[in-house]
């Protein structure tokens, strides 16, 4: 073979080398990995299914936290650091004075990002099929569990964003954006169901959800952090509640309490249960785990919004003398606060001030979500909306009584009763606001309000958030709630 | 017979000699020799001829000739005239010398003939070149200027490209050939497709230093952790280029096809030359000092405003009389700076190998306070040669260090605080600390190492055919340290962490590799046929780290971060690979009329499956009427060239963050227990879009030349790129799940008028003067923008994408005036006047209206070259007209920046204060409403910069007993002065001030060359 043979050979053959290698153009990402690559391993799907609980944990201890609390009338806002005036905490100031608008609001976020949940449980459930790594256990377990996350993100939303289920006698007012698999950004244009269609849908996917679940766990924590048979079926009867369905709000309580094999709290140990640094309650069903950093140790959460750690250091909620008002002599739960005088600016003059900040969230405390005294108040609610008035008060009475209280015997007042021993029991837990429209309440406000509008009659336009305007912007398939 | 035979002979060679010797013969054998002045080598080929004779000699292989003069006449006064191709010809009259020593001046304009036209080894004469391609010489641009980048000496010298210089040595500057390449990005982090030309040097593709696509840490953003971005065009030394070629149309920048769609930049270095081993060194050195630099308050009118302030805003408290204490923060962070350059070369080459090594050093010890920036570019060239074969290397292994501790230089505090408390200790200042002990105790250091190499080899296979391959390497590692003291605010945290530490890494490798087949044959002699055929392939990955450290025992100087008491650590990685096959065909009849084909298909990994291969092309044709007989038939036609070019094609920009199409998921799996319930986890961070394409540029371009008495040679040209499926970053609805997505979904075009013009007004030995001279007119408009949501950019930035209007337009509320009667600030909208705080309260952004334009209605620059015997003088201008900037409002009149820090002088005099005054600026509170991108902070940037004026002198070496083979002397200016269409007010800010608050240098520097 000649030179110039041999050159052209060396071409051809530097031209097959860099033509022929036909993966050379698919390049992956490091810390950024594509869907079907982070897909395509069991590690890698767990890796996403934790990245949502990591995200739902996100959502529920965010600013949301405060919501029905402030909204209510629990909340006394504690004086600055530096200026001991009293302010409303930027956290939650618009929504607390019945202020949003659509253009800019503080719950905007958490429309976004519940729609990045559903996203993410919807981008798993459509590739359930290839995930051959995992066995049939574990797929039905995966299963349920997307769908029951899919659903509670649903009805997150419909919490703030529509007005109560039974704002209009047959739900066909605005509920949300259901979706039931993923959009193309783009191209899909959804528009929001009714009330009544929403929670079809809810159903729909939590009866499915409850006849896949095995209970096979599929990563390390504890179960009341993940959801299960048992915590789904005590999701669905505070949504069954919620959504005004009496009976399965009663039946699956029911089945709840049963069979959890969780008991309510004692007397004696209520007050130093709530004081353990970070181990939740006894009776939790179910409780986001607070994240951790690095090291091993937390590295935010829920207690941010209501810890008292020293007279500099402390956070900008306390209990307003509403609520305070409904402790009764004999009620342990009045043990529940830290009490603490705070110099506040009132005109111009520093006054020592007492403030209580609940003992529920002090130190490293999780994101309690449910626990076993909610289930028996759900069920309560739910026999006396039936009728069954003496279930409804024996359920009541146990709270009742376990805080001190005399047991009641006359069931006449009887939803107004548990009304407000949800609001004692449950305080702080992010349930006042939701209960007030649910019982087609007006908010009244009184001891230690600072809204520019504190009292606001049922119903109103204004009980429920703007649709952020990125959505209506772009779609116009959304119609706005009524009054934005 | 015989005898007769040889009589008539003799005769007949005697009447011949008498012939030719006539009466009084003359003669005279002169000898000599001819050399090059530039480097004394000899120049072997040269002509002498007798003038007006046609008699003559050639020089030898040692650039020696000899030749006997026979005249009737004096020998005297007879003219001698050497010449040489590329060489200044020059005539001698004999006298009565008989030895010559004849120096050849180079001729840089007949250099210029041949322009690279691709960097796949392909050139063509000027005149048989199809395409637009400008081309500049570093000797041209006078590469003595004060410069860190090479880009800083073409602002404004060549027609079509744009700059955008910027004050901070070392930082990125932008360079838009033909106009903005793609939509101006409505956010800072949003990594966009690329604006920037593609640089080729030696045939080395350079990498850009941009953030990674979909990660929001290693955006490369803006912050006080954020990475500092560095122009990567450092790592060319300016000593080393020889020229620039900048191709812009269609026919020119085919050949690139995806990538081109910003034009190509081609940089050739320096190469050895044939000759004895030479050496070549160089000193410069020089002052540098702050021009334009920004007014603040002074310490009395900075209480008297402060009171006013806390007047209006009910702070009664806090009005105090002055102190008497006027620091002036500003000056204590800037000085007079200096500026040193060193060179050290060497260069030679036998008939096969030709070396040229160089390595140039400078130090910028900038004008602010600590801060400066230092560099070493070095080179090796090695060229070989033998029969068919040849090869060369190129290897420029550099090293930039930029350290600019003072970042507080425009953040002029109080200055009725001293510097010093009365312990002798820096004033405190939380959170950004006291600005002189920042810019003395905190370390931000830049270095970057980076190796630039290619390996050329070429063969000739036939007559006809050529294969040459190539292989180019850009390799760069980055190392910033960031160290905040605890000594001083800045590393005082609210936590009680003290001190920080911040180190960033990034390491870059890119190589591409091609191979190409080149073929050229005439026929006939009228048909000259050429083509080339090439693949290449290129990778490109990216290695990004970031440490942080937070609070430290030892305060007063950095510490390894694994001591700090809180860590944090950052990774990632990014990889682009791309392959492609390109092809050019070129026929030409007669070299009257030429025609030029491109092709290229790309592939890149950036795209989704189903688009990612982009097929481009291009077509041009020229004409050269000056060939054409009808023309060349006038006797005294003042044209020398006339030729007419047309070329359209398509082109392509696949510079985007490389996995745009793909879905992705950002993973957390280090086991570091920070997910949920401390388990690994990853979640979604950019929307899948497998629709997503490569953004399309055609190009159309219209060009004629002329060349007119010999002395003029003129350019001009049209051009309108139609540039379609614009990658956007658009909102999306949010119950997607997303906030946004990228989608082709936006077209534009650029369309505009080049001009350039060169004069050589004296070309001969004793007296030069060259004028170069180019303007550039140039339109934008967004002519479609489809789908999906919001196109404005936050007010800051003022920006927003709408069809209609120019990509560049500045958005933004009609500023009207101060109202007299309350001092408040008042807005025209939609042709009504409100209050501005009615419109902050019930305008946004759909409301804007273009108040500006950043872009320049026109732009260009001159140079003139001025050469007296050995004295040179060179004059830079650059000029632009009709650009607007949006200045920051800090500084003019956000007067809430008054509790802690100084603001505008302007504001003393111009800012409201009693009913009726007529103020620029409303009433001194902090109840003003904040409209960013009000027109009343929008400047009209028009002006004429004096870039640079260089004055040499060469030393007559062979006069002189001096052991060198040339010398210089030069003086230089560089940045000399601006002159703004709009001037500052006598002691107050004005466009030049707020333009740029890190000021700019002038730096006044003395230096020489010398070979030896």
């Amino acid at each position: 073979m000649n030179y110039r043979n041999q050159t052209t050979y060396y071409l051809l053959f530097l031209l097959c080398l860099c033509h022929s290698c036909s993966d050379f153009l698919e390049v992956e990402p490091d810390e950024q990995v594509s869907f079907d690559e982070q897909l395509s391993t069991k590690s890698g799907v767990l890796e996403a299914y934790s990245g949502i609980y990591r995200d739902i944990e996100d959502l529920i201890s965010s600013r949301y936290a405060l919501y029905a609390e402030a909204l209510g009338g629990n909340i006394a806002f504690t004086p600055d650091n530096e200026d001991n005036e009293v302010n409303v905490s930027g956290q939650i100031a618009d929504a607390y004075n019945f202020n949003s608008i659509a253009m800019d609001f503080e719950f905007e976020e958490y429309y976004d990002n519940s729609y990045d949940i559903i996203n993410q449980t919807n981008i798993l459930l459509e590739r359930l099929d290839s995930f051959s790594f995992f066995n049939n256990d574990e797929l039905n377990q995966l299963e349920a569990e997307l769908l029951t996350v899919r659903t509670f993100i649903h009805y997150q939303v419909a919490l703030l964003f529509a007005q109560n289920y039974n704002f209009t006698a047959n739900a066909s007012h605005l509920g949300v954006v259901y979706n039931l698999s993923t959009l193309e950004a783009g191209q899909d244009f959804p528009s929001r169901l009714s009330m009544a269609e929403t929670y079809e849908n809810i159903q729909s996917d939590l009866d499915r959800a409850i006849s896949l679940f095995n209970d096979n766990q599929l990563l390390s924590g504890p179960n009341y952090s993940y959801f299960n048979s048992l915590t789904t079926k005590a999701l669905y009867a505070r949504i069954a509640l919620q959504m005004n369905d009496w009976d399965s709000a009663q039946n699956v309580s029911d089945e709840v309490i049963e069979n959890s094999g969780i008991a309510l709290m004692s007397t004696t140990n209520y007050i130093s249960e709530w004081e353990k640094p970070v181990a939740p309650v006894s009776e939790i069903v179910i409780e986001f785990s607070a994240p951790l950093d690095s090291d091993g140790g937390v590295s935010s959460t829920i207690s941010q919004f209501y810890d008292y750690s020293s007279p500099t250091i402390y956070a900008e909620h306390a209990a307003s003398g509403d609520v305070l008002n409904l402790y009764f002599e004999n009620d342990i739960r009045q043990n529940m606060f830290i009490e603490v005088d705070l110099d506040t600016n009132i005109n111009g003059q520093l006054i020592p001030e007492t403030y209580f900040f609940t003992k529920k969230f002090q130190d490293d405390a999780g994101t309690t979500y449910m626990r076993l005294s909610e289930l028996y108040l759900i069920r309560a609610e739910a026999n006396a909306r039936l009728g069954n008035l003496n279930q409804a008060l024996d359920d009541l009475n146990a709270i009742r009584t376990r805080a001190g209280l005399i047991a009641l015997t006359d069931s006449s007042d009887i939803l107004e009763e548990i009304f407000l021993e949800r609001r004692r029991e449950l305080a702080f837990e992010n349930h006042l606001f939701f209960d007030i429209l649910r019982y087609k309440k007006d908010v009244t406000r009184d001891e230690d309000c600072i809204a520019d509008v504190c009292n606001i009659a049922y119903p109103s336009n204004f009980f429920v958030q703007p649709i952020p305007f990125d959505s209506i912007e772009q779609n116009q398939n959304i119609e706005q709630n009524e009054g934005y | 017979m015989k005898f007769c035979f040889m009589f008539k002979s003799l005769v007949c060679i005697i009447f011949l000699l008498i012939g030719v010797f006539g009466s009084t013969q003359n003669q005279r054998e002169i000898s000599g020799l001819v050399l090059s002045a530039e480097d004394n080598l000899p120049l072997a080929g040269a002509t002498i001829k007798i003038k007006g004779t046609g008699a003559g000699a050639v020089t030898d292989f040692d650039g020696k000739f000899k030749y006997l003069i026979k005249s009737p006449g004096p020998i005297k006064n007879m003219v001698i005239e050497v010449s040489y191709l590329g060489y200044i010809p020059k005539s001698l009259s004999l006298r009565d010398k008989s030895y010559f020593e004849i120096k050849l001046k180079e001729d840089v304009a007949a250099l210029d003939e041949i322009v690279i036209t691709s960097s796949y080894g392909t050139k063509k004469l000027k005149q048989e070149v199809v395409g637009s391609i400008s081309t500049v010489t570093t000797d041209e641009l006078v590469e003595e200027q004060v410069a860190v980048t090479f880009d800083e000496l073409l602002e404004g010298q060549v027609a079509g490209v744009y700059l955008e210089s910027n004050p901070r040595l070392g930082e990125e500057v932008s360079i838009n050939i033909r106009g903005q390449g793609s939509l101006t990005p409505l956010s800072n982090n949003v990594v966009g497709t690329s604006t920037q030309p593609l640089i080729i040097v030696d045939g080395i593709i350079l990498s850009e230093e941009v953030g990674i696509d979909g990660n929001n840490f290693f955006d490369a953003g803006t912050g006080a952790l954020s990475e500092n971005i560095l122009n990567p065009l450092a790592r060319v030394g300016v000593q080393d280029i020889e020229s620039f070629n900048i191709l812009k149309d269609a026919a020119a920048v085919g050949l690139y096809g995806a990538d081109a769609a910003n034009g190509v930049i081609i940089i050739t270095t320096k190469s050895g030359r044939k000759g004895k081993l030479r050496f070549n060194a160089g000193v410069q050195s020089g002052i540098s000092s702050p021009i334009n630099q920004f007014q603040f308050l002074n310490g009395e009118q900075y209480q008297t405003v402060s009171n006013i302030y806390n007047a209006n805003s009910g702070n009664f408290n806090s009005i105090e009389p002055w102190n008497g204490v006027d620091t002036n923060w500003f000056d204590l962070l800037n000085r007079a700076g200096i500026f040193s350059r060193f060179i050290f070369g060497a260069n030679g080459g036998t008939e096969r190998w030709r070396f040229r090594a160089n390595a140039t050093y400078q130090v910028n010890k900038e004008s602010q306070v600590s801060n400066n920036y230092k560099k070493l570019n070095t080179t090796l060239s090695v060229d070989y040669n033998k029969d068919k074969f040849s090869a060369s290397l190129r290897l420029s292994p550099s090293l930039a260090i930029k350290n600019d501790p003072n970042t507080l230089f425009n953040f002029a505090v109080d200055p009725t605080i001293p510097v010093f408390s009365d312990d002798g200790n820096f004033t405190p200042f939380a959170s950004f600390g006291n600005p002189v002990a920042v810019a003395q105790q905190n370390i931000s250091e830049a270095e970057t190492f980076a190796l630039l190499n290619s390996i050329k080899l070429d063969y000739q296979i036939t007559d006809y055919l050529r294969a040459t391959t190539l292989f180019g390497m850009d390799f760069s590692e980055k190392n910033e340290d960031n160290f905040f003291s605890g000594l001083n605010g800045s590393g005082q945290f609210n936590d009680g962490d003290l001190g920080r530490r911040v180190m960033r890494e990034r390491n870059n490798f890119k190589w591409n590799w091609s191979a190409n087949l080149a073929y050229n044959q005439t026929f006939n002699q009228k048909h000259y046929f050429d083509a080339l055929l090439g693949v290449e392939t290129r990778r490109e990955l990216t290695d990004l780290s970031f440490a942080r450290g937070d609070g430290y025992v030892i305060l007063d100087s950095p510490q390894p971060i694994s001591t700090a008491d809180n860590q944090d650590y950052r990774f990632d990685t990014n990889e682009t690979t791309g392959r492609s096959v390109f092809t050019q065909l070129n026929y030409d009849f007669k070299k009257t009329y030429f025609l030029l084909a491109n092709f290229r298909v790309d592939q890149s990994s950036a795209f989704g499956d189903d688009n990612n291969t982009a097929l481009n092309g291009g077509l041009g044709a020229s004409w050269v009427i000056s060939n054409e007989e009808f023309f060349t038939k006038y006797l005294n036609n003042p044209i020398d060239f006339l030729r007419m070019r047309i070329s359209y094609g398509s082109t392509g920009n696949s510079r985007i963050g490389s996995y745009r199409a793909l879905g992705l998921y950002t993973v957390d799996n280090d086991n570091d227990l920070d997910g949920y319930n401390g388990n690994n986890y990853a979640n979604p961070s950019t929307a899948p879009n497998p629709n997503l394409g490569w953004e399309r540029n055609n190009k159309f371009n219209l060009g004629l030349d002329i060349n007119l008495l010999s002395k003029f040679q003129i350019t001009a040209e049209i051009f309108r790129d139609d540039i379609k499926d614009l990658i956007v970053s658009r909102d999306v609805i949010p119950e997607t799940g997303y906030s946004n997505v990228q989608i082709n979904g936006s077209e534009m075009y650029n369309q505009g008028i080049e001009f350039s013009l060169q004069a050589d007004w004296f070309r001969n030995e004793n007296f030069r003067w060259r004028t170069n001279f180019n303007i550039s007119k140039i339109e934008n408009e967004v002519t479609d923008l489809v789908g999906l949501g919001s196109n404005n950019s936050t007010a800051e930035r003022a920006r927003s994408q709408r069809v209609g209007f120019a990509t560049s337009t500045i958005w933004g509320f009609d500023f009207v005036g101060i109202d007299p009667a309350t001092g408040r600030e008042l807005y025209n909208v939609d042709g009504e006047i409100f209050d501005g705080a009615y419109v902050r309260q019930n305008f946004n952004a759909t409301n804007w209206t273009p108040i500006g334009d950043s872009q320049p209605d026109f732009f260009g620059g001159m140079r003139n070259s001025i050469g007296y015997k050995n004295i040179n003088l060179n004059i830079i201008l650059s000029f632009a007209s009709g650009q607007d900037g949006l200045v920051g409002r800090e500084l003019i009149d956000n007067y809430r920046v008054l509790e802690n820090r100084n603001i505008s002088v302007n504001v003393f005099e111009d800012a409201w204060q009693q009913q009726g005054d007529i103020a620029q600026l409303p009433i001194i509170s902090d109840s003003n409403p904040i409209i960013s991108n009000s027109s009343k902070y929008l400047f009209d940037e028009s002006h004429i910069k004096l870039r640079a004026i260089n004055l040499s002198y060469d030393l007559p070496v062979d006069k002189v007993n001096v052991p060198f083979k040339s010398l210089s002397f030069f003086a230089n200016a560089t940045n000399v002065a601006y002159w703004y269409k709009n001037k500052s007010p006598e002691g107050k800010n004005g466009v030049a001030e707020y333009k740029n608050v890190y000021p700019e240098m002038r730096t006044i520097s003395l230096g020489l060359n010398a070979t030896f």
